[in-house]
């Protein structure tokens, strides 16, 4: 019987190793044909919708060269 | 971040929603954004979410400020109650941007907020735990780790695309648009310093001109000055100025205004840049070239003229100038040569690209004046529209990007969608200026002009295959109320009352200087046969009163035939005064067009945009006016330039205006007219008319399940 537990404990655990390691990123297998179409609810909250020239969201990496340079 | 809540597709609950985008400058919209959201809104308390940076306006508004991460995660926090999926892009890596273009879409498809990585791991876990996410896409190579939520990442390009393909094919079952765009264009010029040099000058010239020529009484009309231009790449900025004393009373009235004309000529003698105050404003204008090691002594020549000069065959005139001008020369060392034309346009790629249900492909090493050209152009002062032995170059990168478009293309066969594609409209939008996505340049260079060689975006209709167009403006404020207006012009058109309404008006005018015969054997009997199709017909031969008429702007369709340049129409040729009756920028751009109208030509140049600023060009000057479509040459034409078969398309296909301008070089081929005609605005536009009323301006539809 305490031989019994010990192996279901041992399979728990292997299970939770598993659990955790499909959690991270680089052992996640990605099939593209399986979509999820679970549904996201909005809320309407405006009309209309007006942003900056300025593109502020991506002063990234290459402008920050150019401005460097 | 914004794009997915102005534009996304619920397949669940088979219902799409789109509102309207637009691109502020400054805390302010433009006058032509104004006039949009003041016909789409019905009511004043209609409300505006604002992102990034204030607005100042009277519409009730949300305000969204602070970082993009945190903009982005409150956006997400408000716009949406629950997220299954969410979309992650980068920030701050290499390729941030490009790549996160390019995903954008696939937020509105699958109906996903749109947060930002930036080192900001607990506050993504926290609005992911709000939002119950289970699963996020995350954009680039970026380790993160989330609880309770499954990531698959995107890697790379090949990754994006091939994950919004088998969206689009499982969504809509077919794409039929494609977006090709810039991401340089949002990278300032490498400006290193600037320099200015500061001229004015006195001019007085009485001049009579009879029988074409040109006697001068008093003085001379004409200046030359020596600019110094220094080692490396610079730009050149030069305007021209002038400085009007106040006029008299009954001057106020007088339709003749000043004219100031400059052209800037390199050490060898061989033009690298002109304009004129008709291309831009009343007394005022300016040219600007980007020379790379082409130092030396440049010749600024200007010359002036006040009067009267009419006559095609004989000329005849009188021109009384006496004021002083500005020169200013700006002159800015640059580290490189990346200069656009239209900064900024590739931002609003993934809102017009997701709106059609579309594919965006994008490449950094398009443009024209990337670091490979500092020693293309050596010694050069000007770009290939002044400079032939620039062809070449332009014309290996125009099929670089050929050979890009065509592996997208491998790529929709591989998703079994290609042959849909090809099938159906094919819509091909470059959203880019001529310089971040170049013209081909065909020869031969017409001889008696110095814009050199022919250029033509028909390389990337792929042997007329794709239905193209280039969606431009003076500005990406200008572009985005183009698009506006385009993907709700049914609700600002309204619908149709009486056969005499604005919506059935076709406006036909031939100018003078042969543009009769045009008149006479083809707008005449087309105008009449229209008739048939429920449209009101109107052919205008006489121009001196069109603009107190309405004549360009009252109508739904407005063909002109006739001399044009990439300024002007010139229509009255024949009269006492040319200048004063021609339509030029400086009148054009204030012009409002109520509704979006589609203006055709059959003339020289009116589509030339390649070197030029876009508030020069005559053409985007109408859709800066509100036209929804402007097709145009970007050099001469001559006889082949009818428009039957396109307007045919039309009006009797019900076709969009990139698929009629496609159709029309299918049957007809003959140069010039078939290389330099181009489209300036969506090409999946389609006007209405009165058989077929109004389309879906090429939005997707679900795939039946």
């Amino acid at each position: 019987m305490k031989t019994l537990a010990a192996l279901f404990m041992v399979l728990l655990l292997l299970l939770s190793a598993i659990q955790v390691q499909s959690n991270t990123q680089d052992d996640t297998i990605y099939d593209p044909t399986e979509l999820s179409y679970e549904r996201s609810t909005r809320l309407s909250i405006a009309d209309a919708l007006i942003v900056p020239d300025n593109n502020p969201f991506f002063l990234s990496h290459e402008y920050k060269c150019c401005v460097l340079v | 971040m914004s794009t997915s809540v102005a534009c996304w597709y619920d397949k669940a609950a088979n219902t799409t929603g789109l509102i309207p985008l637009l691109v502020q400058h400054e805390g302010n919209l433009n006058d032509a954004q104004t006039r949009f959201l003041e016909t789409y809104f019905s009511s004043n308390n209609h409300s505006l979410l604002i992102l990034g940076e204030h607005l100042n306006t009277s519409y009730p508004t949300t305000e969204i400020l602070g970082s993009p991460s945190t903009v982005a995660l409150t956006l997400a926090a408000q716009a949406f109650t629950t997220a299954p999926i969410v979309l992650i892009i980068p920030y701050d890596t290499e390729g941030a941007y490009l790549l996160s273009l390019l995903a954008t879409p696939l937020a509105s498809y699958l109906n996903m907020p749109i947060l930002v990585y930036d080192n900001n791991d607990a506050a993504l876990q926290t609005v992911c735990t709000q939002l119950q996410t289970t699963q996020a896409y995350l954009i680039g190579d970026i380790a993160l780790n989330l609880t309770n939520v499954t990531v698959i990442p995107l890697i790379d390009e090949e990754a994006i695309t091939n994950a919004i393909l088998t969206v689009i094919k499982e969504q809509f079952g077919a794409i039929n648009y494609l977006t090709m765009t810039n991401p340089s264009d949002v990278i300032p010029p490498a400006v290193i310093n600037t320099t200015k040099i500061q001229i004015t000058d006195h001019i007085t010239n009485k001049k009579i001109i009879i029988l074409s020529k040109e006697f001068d009484v008093i003085g001379n009309d004409t200046r030359e000055y020596n600019i110094a231009i220094p080692k490396g790449i610079n730009r050149v900025h030069i305007s021209g100025e002038i400085l009007q004393k106040e006029r008299l009373f009954f001057q106020r009235f007088s339709p003749i205004v000043p004219l100031i004309f400059m052209t800037l000529t390199n050490a060898q003698g061989y033009i690298v840049a002109y304009a004129n105050s008709m291309g831009y404003d009343f007394g005022n204008t300016y040219l600007e070239t980007l020379t790379c090691n082409a130092s030396g002594a440049y010749t600024l020549q200007v010359r002036v003229f006040n009067g009267i000069k009419g006559g095609f065959f004989i000329q005849r005139g009188i021109s009384l100038f006496d004021a002083d001008i500005n020169i200013t020369a700006t002159i800015t060392a640059l580290g490189n040569p990346h200069l656009p034309l239209i900064p900024n346009l590739s931002i609003i790629a993934p809102y017009l690209t997701a709106a059609h249900g579309g594919l965006i492909i994008a490449n950094t090493t398009w443009e024209i004046t990337d670091a490979s050209y500092a020693s293309a152009a050596q010694g050069s002062g000007a770009g290939p529209w002044y400079n032939e032995s620039l062809h070449p170059f332009t014309n290996k990168k125009v099929n670089a990007t050929l050979q890009q478009l065509n592996r997208t293309l491998d790529a929709l066969d591989t998703h079994d969608l290609l042959s849909g594609y090809l099938n159906g409209p094919a819509w091909l939008a470059i959203l880019a200026d001529t310089t971040m996505i170049p013209m081909y340049y065909f020869g031969p260079s017409q001889e008696d002009i110095p814009d050199r060689g022919l250029p033509s975006d028909n390389p990337y209709s792929l042997n007329e295959n794709l239905s193209v167009g280039r969606l431009i403006g003076w500005d990406i404020q200008d572009v985005t109320v183009l698009i506006a207006r385009t993907f709700f012009y049914e609700t600002l058109c309204g619908q149709p009352e009486n056969p005499e309404d604005w919506h059935h008006r076709f406006s036909f005018v031939f100018g003078e200087g042969f543009g009769e015969t045009g008149g006479i054997f083809h707008q005449v009997p087309y105008a009449k046969e229209i008739r048939n199709y429920g449209f009101t017909s109107k052919v205008y031969g006489d121009f001196q009163i069109a603009d107190l008429l309405h004549v360009y702007t009252g109508a739904n369709y407005i063909e002109y035939l006739g001399h044009g340049d990439w300024f002007w129409f010139p229509a009255s040729l024949y009269g006492f005064d040319m200048y004063s009756k021609a339509v030029d920028v400086a009148h054009a751009k204030n012009w409002v067009y109520d509704k979006p109208s589609i203006f055709l030509t059959s003339a020289c140049l009116m589509g030339r945009t390649d070197g030029l600023p876009p508030q020069m060009n005559i053409g985007l000057a109408v859709l800066h006016a509100g036209c929804n479509g402007f097709v145009g040459a970007t050099r001469e034409t001559s006889q082949e330039s009818g428009l039957t078969t396109l307007e045919n398309h039309l009006i009797v296909d019900n076709w969009s205006l990139g698929e009629a301008l496609r159709g029309e070089k299918r049957v007809d081929a003959e140069p010039p007219t078939f290389y330099v005609r181009v489209l300036y605005g969506d090409p999946a536009f389609n006007p209405y008319e009165p058989q077929h009323g109004f389309s879906n301006q090429g939005r997707p539809v679900f795939i039946e399940t």
